[in-house]
Formats: C-alpha cells, sequence, structure tokens
C-alpha cells in the first residue's frame, strides 16, 4: 500500500511524513497533489504578505523558511519562528474561515515547499471517513496555530516554552459572532482572553448608550485584571465583528503570571493605555469614536468614499452603476454614513505655531472633509458573507476581491443578511442573458464587482465629474487604522496624505474655465464675418451635445484604459467648451433675435448657455454647504418621508417630558421648526449643523438664564431635531438648485438643435 | 427584512431628463411646422427685385478678399448681414445716371453718408407704382401690392416704374413737419397739419411718399419720364400706402413649444416614475382575513439548502435549521402567514392547511361572525397576532359596516368594544367614514400594549401589510406607539369610555345593547346598530389559584410595566412563555435584583430562541434561577410558596418581594357565548 502511494506520488515522501499529514490515504494524496503545487523558493522569496487571503497551508520540503509578524506593541516585526525540512507553516488559515495572514513568510534558504489548497485537504480527509483523522488534524493544526499566535502576543512571548506548553493545553477557543458578547458587565470572571483574530470593544454603559472604553485587536489581552481578586467582570467586552478567542482558565492563568510577573509588567504597560484610565466618570480619553463602526474600517480593503465638499449630486456614479451591468441595476445608492476626515498636513503643527495656537486653529479654521460611506461591497479581509452562502457561490479571487457566481447563487439572501452594512441586495435575476440554461432561482444576490472585465476600474470612479468618489483602502488611507486601534481614540479620523494620491487630487477646473472665459471674450469682442461665427457656433454646440453622448456610453469607455478620471476631463472640456460657446455665439447674433428661427435659436443657445453657466456655478458652489447641513446622506426622494420622520421623533421625544421642556419647546423650537422661510435663513447663512444648534441652544439659554436641572433633559436631543428638521428643508432648496438646472438646460439644447438644423437649412437654401 | 435592489431617482432621472429633451425636439419642431415663424431670414422685397427674382447674396455678400476692398463710402455697416449698399445697386441700377441732383446730397453721398439705401429700402418701407395699359396701375410695397381701382390720365407708358420715397427716409435730416424746411414743397399740407397737430408723426411720415418727383434728374434728361412722375404723384395722393407683407414672427414661440413639449414628456415621465417607486414600494396583498384551519410549513427536505431564509423570515421562530435542513421546530408558535414560502429561493417550503383552528371564533371574510350577523370581530381574538394586522382588521370591519349599513337608526352606528389597537383603529376609520361611534373599554387606551416591557421595540415584522391610519409607527418603542395612539384620541376627539367592563351584549331587533359596568355595581349600556368586538386575548390575563395573605394582594402582578422598578429586589416569574422570559431578562439586568422563574413543565417548551438561548445563559451565569416542574400556590408579604407539579416534590419557601403571573391569557369566552357566539371546539365535541 505504501509502495503503491509512493509510486504514484510526485510528491516527496517528507511532504506526507508531516505531522499534519499523516495517515491520508493514497486518493487523498492525489487529490492534493493535483490541486496544490510544488514551489521552487529562493532565498528572500516571500511566500505570503499579511492582509492576504489564508487558505492554503504549507510544508518545507527543501530549505527552510522564516516566519515573522509584528508584535503587540511593537512597531517592528521580529522572527516568530524558523520553518525548516519536513515541518508546516501557515496553520492560522484553519483556524478562522476566510481569514487572512497574519504573519509573513520569507524564504531563508532555498529550497521547495508544497502548497496544500485547505478546502481540498479538509474534503479529503473527511471523504476518508476519518472522523478521528479530522479531529485530530484539526486539534493539531489549531494548535501549532495557536502556539504561533502565543508566540506573537505581548503577554506570552518571553514566557519559557514549558508555560506556554501549559497555556496551550489547557486553553479553549472561543468563536463570537458581530454584537455578541464575550461577557457583560457584573459575570463572573473566570478567564482571560487573548485576541487571535477580529476586534472587540471594550465597553460600559452610560446613560444607557454603550461607550466604549477600548479597542481590542490580534494578540489583546483582556479580562485578567479582575481575576486576581474573584470580582466580577466591570466592562463589558462585544465582537465588532466575527471574532476568534483564545480563552485562559482563571487558575492557570494565575499560576503562568505568578511565575511570570515580569511577564505580566509587560502586558500591564500595554493595558495601561486600555483598561487603566478610570472607567466612571469617563475621561477626556473616553470620547465617542468618530467611526461608529471601527470594525467596517478595519476589515475593508476596498472601500468607496465620496467626498461631500466636492460630491454634486449628479448621480452619475450611481447611474454608470446600472448602465455597467447586463441587468440595468445599480449595485450603488448614494446613501450611507457620513464620516469627518482630515488631511495630515493641515494636522501638522506650522512653522512658528505654538501648541495653543494650533489647536485654535484646528478648532477653528479647518474643514474637516466629510466623506459619504456609501452601502457599496468593501470586499472585506474576512467576509462573512461567503461564509454565510449555503452554495458556495461566493469567491474570493487572487487579489482578495470578493465576487458572486451568478449562476450558483440561488438568491436565497444568506449573504445579504450576513453582511453587516447591507451592502448585498437581492435583485430579481434578468432574463435577457441568453448565456447557459435558464436558472429556476428568480432572484439572485447582486453587489459591487468593482466593475470587473472594465478596463478603466470602477466605472463609478471612472465617471464621477468632479472626483469626487474614490476607492481606498482605509487601513492605507486614514491614519488613524494604520496604527492599531487605542483606547485613546482621537476625535476626528485623519486622512493621511502620504502616499499621495489616496484621495485622488482634483483635475483643477479653473485654469481651463477661466482661460475660455478669456478666448470667449476675445471672440464677442472681434468682428467675425457672419459665415466664420455661424460655423464656429455650430461646431461649438456640436461638441457640446456630444458631451452628453460620449459620457452617457459607459461601455466604450470601459474599454479604454486610463489613469485619470475621465468622467472629470469631459466635464472641465465640457465647461470650457461652453464659455467658448458663450462668445461664439454673442460673435454672431451680436445680442440680436430677429423674428424667426435664427432669432429663436439665439434665445434656445442662450437658456441652455445660462442655465448651463448657472449649474457650473451652483455645482462649484454649493456642495460644501450642502455637505455641512447634512447628517448622514439621504437622496432626494427620501427628503420628504425624512421630514414627516423627524416630525415623528420630535413627538415622541416630547411624549413625557417635564412642563418646562414642553414650554420650551411651544415658544422657541415649535416657532423655529415651523418657520416659512427658516430652510432660506438656514441656506443664506451657511451656518453648520453644529453651529446651528449652538445658536438654537443659547437662544434657549436665555430664556433659562442658566439655570440647569434635570427637567430639561430630553431638550438637547429635541434641539437636535428642530435644527435637523429645519435642515432639511435647506437640504431640498440646495439639492434642487444642485439638480433642477438640469432639465431646463437640456430641454433648452433639444429646442436649440432642432433649430440648428432648421437654420442651417435655411441658410443653404437661400444660398 | 433582505435588502432588495432600488431604483434611486440617480439612474431614473436619466430616463426622465433625456425624455425631456426629447419633447424639447418636438415641441420646438411642431411649432416650425405650425409655420408662424419664418424659418429664414428673407424680408419681402419691393416688386421689381422681387420680379427680378434677387437672391440676399447679391447685396449682402461680402466683396471676395481677391477684389480690392471697398470704399467705405460703398458699405452700409448698419445691420446684420452688412449690406453692401454702392456695389450691390449699381450692379443693376447704371449708377451714375442715378445720382442725386441737389448740391447736398451729393456732398453727403461723396462722405458715404447717403446711399441708395437711404432714400430706397429694398424690404419694408419699399413703396412704388407700376404702370399698366390705360393708366391702369398697381400699387405695391414690400412683398404686397394692390391693383388700382382708378386710372391716371396723362398716357404713362405701360410698364413704367416709379418708386415712391416715404417721407420718413427724408426725415433722417429734414423736418417734413416743419414749413421752413426745403423739403416742405414736397410734403402734403394736410399730412404736416396732422403730424403736428395730433403727433405721432413717426407712423405717418413712415407711410406718406414724398411729392417730390423729379428722381433726381434734370428734365432734359428725363423728358420720358416726366409723364410717369406726374401719374405717380396722381396715385400717391389717390391711393393709400400699402402695407408690407408681415415680416416677422415671434422668436419666443418655438422656444415655448420646445420648452412646453419637455414639460410634458418630462413631468408625465416622472409622475410615471413617481407612481412606479410608490408601487414597489407599496405592499401586495393584505393577508388581514384570518385562517380557519392551522396552517403550517412543510418542507420538502431533498431540496432544501438549509440556507435559513425561512428562519430568518418566521417572526415568531417556529422554523430552525438541523442537520442541513430547516424543520419545523414550534408549530404552535406558526401564525400561518405565508413569508416564509415566499422566501424559500427553491420551493422547498410550501403551507399546507392543518386540522381546524379550535380556539377561535369563526368569522367569514369581512371579518363578521357567521354566527351573530352585525357583529364583527377584530384584532387577536381572530387569531392573526401582530399590532399591524390588527390595525388592518379594524379598518377592514368598518369598512365592510359602513357600505352595508343604513346610518342612524340607533344612538350609535358603531360600538367598539376593546381600545386596543384593532379598536382605534375601527373608531378612527368609523369617525372617517362618517359613522358615529363609541368605543368601550375596561381600562385604559391600549392598555395590553402599555403592559409590554418599558423601551420594548415593538415587533416591526417583515411584512408588507398595508397599514392604514395613522397607528403605525415604524419600529417604534411601546412608550412611541402608545403616546402616540393617545395623542390621537387626543386629536380627534373619539368617544372613548375608559373602565367600563363589557359583561354582556345582546341582541334587540336590529341593534344591540352593551352592557358595561363601571366599578363594582353601576351599568352603563350602549345601544348601536354594529358591534365590533376587539377584546383581544390578553385583556384577561390567566390567573392563578393563589392562596394571598391579607395585604400581600399587591405584591402579585400579571403584566410587567417597568423592569427598573424591580431594582434590587427579589422577584418569582411564574411561566416561561416569551413574555416570561423577556421579563426575566429584563428584571435580571437590574442591578441587585434576583429573579426565580417557576415553571410546571419539565423543559423549555414554547418561546422564541434567542429568549431561550438568553435565559439558559443567564442561568448558567448564575443571575436567575429556573425551577421547573413548580407552581406558585401561596403569597405574603415577604415570601412566594411553589409546590411541586408531580407528587413526589414538595413545597418550599422562597424569600420574595414580587410575584409575576405571566402565564398568558384566553379571549373572554363568557362573553363571546354570551354575545351569541358558538365555541367551534366546542360544536365538534358535542
Amino acid at each position: 500500500m505504501d509502495e503503491v502511494a509512493a509510486l504514484s506520488s510526485r510528491w516527496p515522501a517528507v511532504v506526507w511524513d508531516a505531522a499534519v499529514l499523516r495517515g491520508i490515504d493514497a486518493r487523498a494524496r492525489a487529490e492534493i497533489e493535483a490541486s496544490g503545487r510544488l514551489r521552487k523558493m529562493v532565498p528572500g522569496e516571500i511566500v505570503y504578505r499579511p492582509g492576504q487571503p489564508a487558505d492554503a497551508l504549507y510544508v518545507v520540503v527543501e530549505g527552510a523558511c522564516v516566519l515573522s509578524a509584528v508584535r503587540r506593541g511593537e512597531a517592528e516585526a521580529s522572527r516568530i519562528r524558523r520553518a525548516v525540512r519536513g515541518e508546516i507553516f501557515g496553520e492560522e488559515a484553519t483556524v478562522v474561515s476566510f481569514g487572512v495572514r497574519q504573519m509573513e513568510a520569507q524564504c531563508d534558504e532555498a529550497g521547495t515547499i508544497a502548497e496544500v489548497p485547505l478546502t481540498v485537504l479538509r474534503r479529503a480527509i473527511g471523504r476518508a471517513g476519518g472522523g478521528e483523522i479530522a479531529t485530530r488534524l484539526e486539534r493539531s493544526l489549531k494548535r501549532a496555530a495557536t502556539l504561533d499566535l502565543l508566540r506573537t502576543t505581548s503577554f506570552t512571548r518571553t514566557l519559557p516554552e514549558r508555560d506556554i506548553e501549559i497555556l496551550l493545553d489547557s486553553l479553549r477557543h472561543v468563536e463570537v459572532a458581530r454584537g455578541e458578547h464575550v461577557y457583560r458587565e457584573g459575570d463572573v470572571a473566570d478567564a482571560a482572553f487573548l485576541v487571535a483574530d477580529g476586534l472587540l470593544q471594550a465597553q460600559s454603559e452610560d446613560d444607557g448608550k454603550p461607550r466604549v472604553e477600548a479597542y481590542l485587536a490580534r494578540g489583546d489581552l483582556f479580562g485578567d485584571d479582575e481575576l486576581d481578586d474573584r470580582s466580577v467582570r466591570r466592562v463589558a467586552v462585544v465582537a465588532s465583528g466575527p471574532t476568534w478567542l483564545v480563552a485562559v482558565p482563571r487558575d492557570v492563568f494565575l499560576v503562568v503570571a505568578r511565575r511570570n510577573a515580569s511577564a505580566l509588567e509587560g502586558v500591564r504597560r500595554v493595558r495601561a493605555h486600555g483598561l487603566a484610565p478610570p472607567l466612571r466618570g469617563g475621561g477626556a480619553r473616553t470620547t465617542a469614536h468618530v467611526f461608529q463602526d471601527l470594525y467596517r474600517m478595519r476589515v475593508a480593503r476596498s472601500l468607496l468614499v465620496i467626498d461631500q465638499d466636492s460630491c454634486v449630486r449628479c448621480g452619475h456614479c450611481a447611474w454608470s452603476c446600472a448602465s455597467a451591468h447586463d441587468d440595468g441595476i445599480s449595485r450603488l445608492v448614494r446613501r450611507g454614513d457620513k464620516i469627518v476626515v482630515q488631511r495630515e498636513e493641515e494636522l501638522a503643527p506650522r512653522a512658528g505655531e505654538d501648541v495653543v495656537a494650533r489647536v485654535v486653529r484646528l478648532a477653528k479654521e479647518v474643514e474637516w472633509a466629510p466623506l459619504l460611506v456609501p452601502n457599496s461591497c468593501q470586499h472585506c479581509k474576512n467576509p462573512s458573507c461567503m461564509i454565510d452562502c449555503p452554495t458556495g457561490a461566493i469567491g474570493r479571487d487572487a487579489r482578495g476581491e470578493v465576487f458572486i457566481r451568478e449562476d450558483l447563487c440561488t438568491g436565497c439572501g444568506s449573504c445579504a443578511k450576513a453582511c453587516p452594512w447591507d451592502n448585498i441586495q437581492i435583485a430579481p435575476r434578468s432574463e435577457t442573458k441568453g448565456k447557459g440554461p435558464k436558472s429556476p432561482f428568480p432572484e439572485v444576490a447582486v453587489k459591487c464587482d468593482l466593475c470587473a472585465g472594465s478596463v478603466a476600474g470602477p466605472a463609478c470612479v471612472a465617471s464621477c465629474p468632479t472626483q469626487a468618489i474614490a476607492r481606498i483602502d482605509p487601513n492605507e488611507a486614514l491614519v488613524e487604522l494604520r496604527s492599531v486601534p487605542r483606547a485613546t481614540v482621537l476625535g476626528r479620523a485623519v486622512l493621511g496624505s502620504t502616499p499621495a494620491g489616496l484621495l485622488p487630487r482634483r483635475l483643477p477646473a479653473w485654469p481651463w474655465v477661466s482661460g475660455a472665459a478669456l478666448a470667449a471674450l476675445g471672440l464677442a469682442l472681434t468682428s467675425l464675418s457672419v459665415w466664420t461665427s455661424g460655423i464656429l457656433t455650430g461646431a461649438v454646440v456640436v461638441l457640446l451635445v456630444a458631451y452628453a453622448g460620449v459620457k452617457r456610453s459607459t461601455r466604450l469607455l470601459a474599454r479604454i484604459p486610463r489613469s485619470t478620471s475621465l468622467g472629470r476631463v469631459l466635464y472641465i472640456a465640457h465647461l470650457a467648451v461652453g464659455m467658448v460657446a458663450l462668445g461664439a455665439t454673442l460673435a454672431h447674433t451680436h445680442g440680436g433675435a430677429p423674428g424667426n428661427v435664427a432669432g429663436a435659436l439665439a434665445l434656445a443657445m442662450t437658456l441652455a448657455l445660462g442655465t448651463g453657466l448657472f449649474g457650473g456655478v451652483v455645482q462649484a458652489v454649493l456642495p460644501p454647504r450642502l455637505a455641512r447641513l447634512e447628517r448622514g446622506s439621504v437622496l432626494p426622494e427620501e427628503l420628504a418621508a425624512r421630514r414627516r420622520e423627524l416630525d415623528e421623533r420630535i413627538f415622541t421625544q416630547l411624549s413625557g417630558r417635564s412642563e418646562v421642556v414642553k414650554t420650551l419647546y411651544g415658544r422657541v423650537l415649535r416657532p423655529y421648526r415651523a418657520s416659512r422661510f427658516g430652510s432660506m435663513l438656514l441656506v443664506a447663512s451657511g451656518r453648520r449643523l453644529r453651529d446651528e444648534e449652538k445658536r438654537v441652544r443659547a437662544a434657549l439659554g436665555g430664556l433659562l438664564d442658566g439655570r440647569r436641572s434635570e427637567r430639561l433633559d430630553g431638550l438637547d436631543e429635541l434641539v437636535r431635531l428642530v435644527v435637523e428638521h429645519r435642515a432639511v428643508g435647506a437640504l431640498r432648496i440646495l439639492t434642487f438648485a444642485l439638480r433642477g438646472w438640469l432639465p431646463v438646460h437640456l430641454a433648452a439644447m433639444g429646442t436649440a438643435l432642432v433649430l440648428l438644423v432648421a437654420h442651417v437649412v435655411a441658410v443653404m437654401v437661400r444660398k | 427584512m433582505l435588502q432588495r435592489t432600488t431604483r434611486t431617482s440617480d439612474v431614473t432621472r436619466v430616463r426622465t431628463i433625456a425624455l425631456a429633451a426629447l419633447g424639447a425636439a418636438v415641441g420646438a419642431g411642431a411649432a416650425l411646422a405650425a409655420g408662424i415663424t419664418p424659418t429664414g431670414s428673407e424680408r419681402p422685397l419691393a416688386r421689381p427685385h422681387a420680379k427680378a427674382n434677387i437672391a440676399c447674396a447679391k447685396c449682402h455678400e461680402a466683396p471676395s478678399p481677391a477684389a480690392s476692398a471697398p470704399a467705405p463710402a460703398e458699405v452700409a455697416s448698419v445691420g446684420t448681414p452688412p449690406f453692401f449698399a454702392a456695389r450691390a445697386c449699381k450692379a443693376c441700377h447704371a449708377g451714375a445716371q442715378h445720382l442725386a441732383t441737389r448740391t447736398a446730397h451729393r456732398a453727403l453721398a461723396a462722405r458715404g453718408e447717403l446711399t441708395c439705401a437711404t432714400c430706397h429700402p429694398a424690404h419694408e418701407g419699399a413703396q412704388g407704382v407700376t404702370f399698366g395699359e390705360d393708366g391702369s396701375f398697381v400699387r405695391w410695397g414690400a412683398g404686397a401690392e394692390v391693383a388700382a381701382s382708378r386710372h391716371v390720365g396723362g398716357g404713362v407708358k405701360a410698364g413704367a416704374t416709379v418708386p415712391l420715397i416715404a417721407l420718413q427716409a427724408c426725415a433722417k435730416c429734414h423736418d417734413p413737419t416743419s414749413a421752413k424746411d426745403p423739403i416742405a414743397a414736397c410734403v402734403p399740407a394736410e399730412v404736416r397739419a396732422r403730424a403736428t397737430r395730433d403727433g405721432g408723426a413717426e407712423a405717418l411720415l413712415a407711410q406718406t411718399a414724398s411729392l417730390c418727383f423729379d428722381e433726381h434728374r434734370s428734365f432734359a434728361v428725363a423728358e420720358g419720364r416726366k409723364t410717369a412722375w406726374e401719374g405717380a404723384r396722381e396715385a400717391a395722393t389717390t391711393t393709400a400706402w400699402v402695407g408690407g407683407a408681415r415680416a416677422t414672427g415671434s422668436p419666443w414661440l418655438p422656444l415655448g413649444g420646445g420648452l412646453a413639449g419637455a414639460l410634458a414628456l418630462g413631468a408625465s415621465a416622472a409622475l410615471l416614475e413617481r407612481r412606479r417607486r410608490g408601487r414597489s414600494t407599496a405592499p401586495a396583498g393584505r393577508p388581514s382575513a384570518p385562517a380557519t384551519r392551522k396552517r403550517l410549513p412543510t418542507i420538502n427536505t431533498g431540496t432544501c439548502l438549509g440556507c435559513y431564509a425561512c428562519v430568518d423570515a418566521c417572526p415568531f421562530d417556529v422554523l430552525t435549521i438541523e442537520r442541513y435542513v430547516a424543520v419545523v421546530a414550534r408549530p404552535e408558535e406558526c401564525c400561518g402567514v405565508v413569508l416564509c414560502a415566499q422566501v424559500c429561493p427553491n420551493g422547498s417550503l410550501t403551507i399546507t392547511e392543518g386540522e381546524p383552528l379550535l380556539d377561535r371564533p369563526v368569522v367569514d371574510a369581512h371579518l363578521e361572525s357567521a354566527d351573530v350577523p352585525g357583529l364583527f370581530l377584530a384584532g387577536d381574538l381572530t387569531g392573526l397576532p401582530l399590532i399591524k394586522n390588527a390595525i388592518n382588521q379594524g379598518v377592514q370591519a368598518v369598512d365592510r359596516i359602513a357600505t352595508t349599513l343604513k346610518r342612524g337608526k340607533e344612538p350609535f352606528d358603531v360600538i367598539v368594544v376593546g381600545a386596543g389597537p384593532a379598536g382605534l383603529s375601527a373608531a378612527l376609520r368609523a369617525q372617517e367614514r362618517g359613522l358615529s361611534c363609541v368605543v368601550v373599554e375596561q381600562s385604559t387606551v391600549a392598555a395590553s400594549v402599555k403592559s409590554f416591557p418599558r423601551d420594548k421595540i415593538v415587533y416591526d415584522p417583515p411584512l408588507d401589510l398595508p397599514v392604514e391610519g395613522e397607528l403605525w409607527l415604524k419600529e417604534a418603542t411601546k412608550e412611541e406607539l402608545v403616546a402616540q395612539w393617545t395623542r390621537i384620541v387626543r386629536a380627534r376627539a373619539l368617544d372613548v369610555r375608559e373602565g367600563r367592563r363589557v359583561t354582556n351584549i345582546e341582541r334587540d331587533g336590529g341593534a344591540f345593547v352593551v352592557h358595561g359596568t363601571i366599578g363594582e355595581s353601576s351599568v352603563e349600556t350602549f345601544r348601536g346598530s354594529r358591534v365590533v368586538l376587539a377584546i383581544g386575548r390578553r385583556g384577561t390575563p390567566r390567573e392563578l389559584d393563589l392562596a394571598i395573605d391579607p395585604g400581600a394582594e399587591v405584591r402579585v402582578s400579571y403584566a410587567l410595566a417597568d423592569a427598573r422598578s424591580f431594582a434590587g429586589r427579589r422577584v418569582v416569574i411564574a411561566g416561561l412563555g416569551d413574555s416570561a422570559m423577556e421579563a426575566a431578562i429584563a428584571i435580571a439586568r437590574q442591578p441587585e435584583a434576583s429573579v426565580t422563574i417557576s415553571y410546571r413543565g419539565a423543559t423549555f417548551a414554547r418561546g422564541k430562541a434567542r429568549n431561550i438561548a438568553e435565559v439558559k445563559d443567564l442561568v448558567a451565569k448564575g443571575r436567575l434561577r429556573l425551577l421547573f416542574e413548580t407552581l406558585p400556590v401561596a403569597v405574603t408579604k415577604t415570601s412566594v410558596t411553589l409546590a411541586g407539579v408531580t407528587s413526589g416534590k414538595g413545597r418550599r419557601t422562597l424569600q420574595a418581594d414580587a410575584l409575576l403571573v405571566l402565564v398568558g391569557g384566553l379571549p373572554s369566552w363568557d362573553l363571546l357565548v354570551k354575545a351569541g357566539l358558538r365555541h367551534p371546539g366546542m360544536v365538534q365535541t358535542s
């Protein structure tokens, strides 16, 4: 039997003698050999890096590989172990479903390694009926992976091997899902926990709302300080996302800790940044986190963000998404959470600026860039949709991008429910597709596929006229995420500006537009013959109209590889040509409009160019004002409903409040909310929501004369609501200004086109 | 609720705007086709020029670059396109013969300030006379002519043409209204008089021909023309000025047509889109008629994917996944709504009708009782749970009453019993439809909803039911819901009589008499044509047979109002249903509270999986005590005594501050039977 296996085996025997692969039958070996591969390695070659999908384990055939990782609490990567002939590495793949690599594996000594795909290994072992083998395999793999983990945590890395062995033998693996509690405040403390993967929040309750005390990530130790005095848990720990923990029982932990007091000191030092600050009473270090969902930022590989300060709300992104896909369904809905970020360089102290001046500047002058994070697939490092798919329709490609195989999808919606951010939607299966047999399932899951197959990148990004939309890797782009989350959380996220171009710098429009305006002025002032100015104007109009056609031909544009956003280039060109058109029209008509087709054409052109000019101006001016008044992002068609919803919430908030609050509402807030021109005033003032709230509160404060009592409970929330109510009205006005001119612009242009044809025909006939 | 793709305005408005542009093009085209606005810039020509078929370019063409640039004198640069006067006219009219004879005119012409066109407009304002045989003549303007009905004498040569010059042309330099001006002789006296008297000289002068007919020539040269001049002078004075053909239209018309077309197509597209959006968010179907037979999901285990779609869809945790296929775990909780079947991706799950339901009154599709015509049932009582359904049923019942009832025969058209969601929605609907209505309630508005635990999110089930009226707040806490209802009752001035417990409903001819007792003794009766019974199923909580010490009555309650009030107290909860478990969990979370659950069963029998898991977790953590197979039998001020259910177990007494009895409720069959309803179960057995 062994002989046969050896004969049929292409892979050297050393692979099959490795600890976990021993005892696998010939068929399983054949399968593994068929799907795995032998890799020749040269020294310095990287096998995998942290962050890459972990779906295989490796056996060293010849040579050696070094595993290194950044230990918790350190800045530099350090060597964890060296795998030599016959040894296995990469076991962490086996422990967390669809996890990512936490270490870097680099070839140290030239040789060969065998790559064993994990799914094949699992299936082969399962089929062989070896329930026992399977359990043994899992156990040994888990043990190996845990050993690697223990070597990277701050607490255990200095422990003697004997103590690590003790820990290994006693510990228990715990997996918790997003939102699940590891323990609650007041629970009995019976174990300490090491985070193997994932992210947790230590939180306490503050007036009914959870307040984050600390974030705990891979390598962190928590829940140990209550073990000493047998007390109950002082904070609750909740998983922000699927998390894998290692629990060390109380007794074992105390024994090991007592023997290695110095090692624990090291832990305490780390913990001083963590749970050490007084948990009650709150300090400056326990502010609410700017990212309500830090976990989302941490797991996202490619996060779609829209810079609300430059987004003109034209909807090109969503439209081009719909037209880039065969089913005509937009995966992108311009709706979602808002985060505020700041570019790094503006935060840095300036020359000759002392601390106080800097703080004042940051508080007052610096505008925080508001980013909208719409519900679009972020291609998570550990996609929970993939785990929950019953048919294996969700896969991940070599670069880690998550995709859905539509022919396998049954539309059951498991993935849509598994996605914590509603980034997967269920759509009716499109029937126009003639490929393959018709699927018996009427529905299918859809999500952003990064416009796979397009050389121009995602259509939304490519088509944006203001380069407001971008896909970023938050872990690189956002400074706060780049470093391990600290217990002391910043009030604001910082958008890194290095390396440059993580959020694209906008191609400036003003040089082109003002240049074109000068050219237009020149045109209007020089006297040109009728024919010259007429032909010029006609040609320019054709260019202007062509813009609409070109930018809407998504499929064509997807074939053009490019680095800059073509949408932006086209938009600037359109603005500049529009300016020239203004001059050319004036040169041709001299401002007259005779009582015939030529005159009508002049009027239509004036209307088209005028609305275009208006559009260009409002698109440049209004978005920052709009962004200042937005809490999240709401689609224009939902603004009316949003206002009604706020009304409901105001009523709810009012019910059961004290008479003082109700009187204040009646005297100040209700007139404020009902004010007919309030929204317009708010638009005109250009205030931010926060400033407006302060203003209203100041008005209330005047009435209260500085008195405060608990009878005023709920007043702040009411102020927030009425201000938002007014702001929604302002948003409607601004949104209408941003979007309402376009139909008029196009209607005028449509009219002008017909009249232009009539005009040209009349002129040609006369000639 | 599954996230479904939506077509946002970002996507749909592109089509709307494209349609608007198309509409604009069509509208502009239509306006052009109407022919009111001239297509070209042709202005009408005077008759001789028109007869000669002179093209625009003949006069307006710029000289080719090859030719020498025209002297400034030759270009009348006014207007667009520029008119190259001297060159253009001279091409046909042998120029030299036709120079002005007046010295002043010559001087002006030499400076280029007087051209042919100064006096002879080619388009509007052109005027002249062409003679025919026998002194007949045609008087013409630009693009128009009038054949004169009279003749001039003097033997004018046929075909002779004399242009008439409007005094307006002379008025550029002269003052025709002044008698001292050199051209005074050329101005008809009465014209001068009228112009000075009435004002409006400009219009008058534009339509009056100058009488100085010498064509700037000496008589010697123009001997042959003299008769023509005489004839023309006669013609000019005897016939009216010929107005030119309408030369221009309005340039606004095509633009207006375009915008109107855009509005028509764009607005209708936008309206259609809005309606479509409304439809797609609006729910389909209204399963508010209660089932008469127990309906249960059946799963084809051969095809079930184990995808959890049905499990997640079920609001009552009837289904669960075991060994990769869905199974019905808690059939008694099934509400018979087909949501699970709807979400099943491959039809593995179907709803089948099971045994008939025996504990519910029989009603028809309009919610009218099968036993007592005129008596309607709504809400929980019909066996269809959920607040949303109750609201819908109240509306449905009253709608039926409104369409079938002759109003005003009795003091009340409708008497609603019970002021819960179904009763309130029925009363609101009755008010809307103009029925007189009274609501009789045994305690207060929405008493059973009020008894939900504090801050309970009233379950917003993933059912798309049309919710009528204003009673429903999406994802409201029960406080919000009750506040909203109370507000509506006040705002709409609904006639709600609280504190009247209905003890009997009698039939009196076609009417109903409802007896409500206030307190222990006094009775108020209401007489109405129809009755809507919306008394729910928890209105009368099931009670335990307890020996209660005097003074300990307040220690026993049948609903949990606010878990926070139990902080630091010892509580015994009887029952292990969802409400009992939720209450236990809520109280156990309070600081220093100790909770003991007493349940007569030996294990968890029913309830949501989430609640069961939570209770087990709390028990494991020692924060909750669970005593199976026990039953509270006695209560004192400081203790609760439990007895074993099976004979083997003895009694034990627990120190406790309160006893919560949460063992469910029963429909008031007493009242129903008195009202004439028959219990279907009893019918079956008897």
